[in-house]
């Protein structure tokens, strides 16, 4: 049996498995899953915008309609809107400029492009307590001693907070591990097999001449 | 790009391709994901239809969007499964005789199977009859390279089977 006789082999085998029927099938279920895709990232949208805006209200309102006194809670509502108004802001530029890589990019490029953003989505993930959980944290914290002054109830709330925050920071550290670092090996493997064999026409002289 | 015209571009190109998408599900996904893989490309060829520039022929293009949602969809499906691609040394395990029809299909898929995603992909467009330039455009490499690369693979498939 040789490798080149298996290619008919191969087209027939397939052939009889793209019947006319299931081209209709897929043409619908195409049709129909694009509409639900895009619902369910304006829905995404709309949800993390809803949030946003509501700490922006809410805090916002605080600022403007608490007392004097309240200074210390005061700027603590502040840097929480300040807060909300990064992350949005962060989010929004992920989303436009890390963009995935194009599907129409040959094979090589779209593993090098995909590699680029999984290292940086690595890097962000594992960075969400100094650009995430940390400001959060001052914000909430400076708001709550505000209300409720320097005292126990205030220490309590600051561990329990910080005991979240770790908590967080312990389960996205444990995602990227689980599930990004193995996913950027396999596409670093990936990109190495192609890597490899460029590298050896270009490294044997006499034969990239006949590529 | 209006819809109508969109689906009537669709139409004709899965037409022409729906084997080769079907194959490629076939080498990357298993049995029962494959429709899903199949809808998948599918989906990605229909969302990027707009994209395709004329640098190189649609089906040419199509291949590449298939090819890429195929490796995106099987190192997804290993980080859900965490079953790796099996080892090199199952080949040395395969039929090597294979005479009837349905050998020679098992003796492929086990081969696929058995090689890295990278060779797969190699191996697929030598199958699926693309020119050497033409697979040398898709996975982005020289037709050199290929070249070289298919012969490896060849080699490999002679010395399990012949």
């Amino acid at each position: 049996m040789r490798l080149e006789e298996l290619g008919n082999e191969w087209r027939a085998m397939n052939e009889i498995a793209a019947t006319k029927e299931q081209r209709e099938q897929l043409i619908v279920a195409t049709c129909r899953r694009v509409d639900r895709i895009s619902g369910q990232i304006f829905r995404r949208d709309i949800c993390e915008t809803i949030a946003a805006v509501f700490v922006m209200i809410f805090f916002g309102r605080y600022c403007y309609v608490a007392p004097a006194e309240r200074i210390l809670s005061k700027i603590g509502a502040g840097f929480l809107v300040c807060w909300a108004l990064f992350i949005i802001s962060r989010l929004h530029r992920t989303r436009t400029i890390q963009k995935p890589a194009s599907i129409d990019a040959p094979v090589r490029e779209f593993c090098r492009i995909e590699l680029d953003r999984l290292e940086r989505q690595i890097q962000l993930q594992r960075s969400v307590l100094s650009w995430y959980l940390a400001p959060c944290m001052v914000g909430v914290n400076t708001f709550f001693i505000g209300l409720a002054g320097f005292g126990i109830a205030s220490l309590v709330y600051c561990i329990v907070t910080l005991l979240l925050a770790w908590g967080i920071d312990a389960l996205n550290r444990r995602a990227v591990a689980k599930g990004l670092v193995p996913l950027r090996n396999e596409l670093a493997s990936l990109l190495t097999q192609f890597d490899e064999a460029v590298a050896r026409i270009e490294g044997t002289p006499g034969r990239s001449s006949n590529a | 790009m209006s819809i109508p015209d969109r689906q009537a571009r669709f139409r004709e190109l899965l037409e022409r391709s729906h084997a080769r998408w079907a194959g490629i599900a076939r080498a990357y996904a298993e049995v029962r994901d494959r429709d899903d893989l199949l809808q998948e490309i599918a989906l990605q060829v229909w969302q990027n239809l707009d994209r395709f520039a004329g640098r190189s022929t649609l089906d040419t293009w199509a291949y590449r969007v298939a090819l890429n949602t195929g490796l995106a969809w099987r190192r997804k499906a290993t980080m859900r499964t965490k079953k790796l691609t099996q080892s090199k040394a199952n080949i040395a395990e395969l039929p090597g005789d294979g005479g009837s029809e349905g050998d020679v299909q098992r003796v492929l898929d086990r081969f696929l199977t058995a090689l890295s995603d990278g060779d797969r992909a190699v191996l697929l467009l030598h199958l699926d009859g693309l020119s050497h330039a033409d697979a040398a455009e898709v996975l982005g490499i020289s037709e050199g390279a290929y070249r070289t690369r298919l012969h490896r693979i060849r080699r490999c498939f002679e010395e399990a089977y012949c």
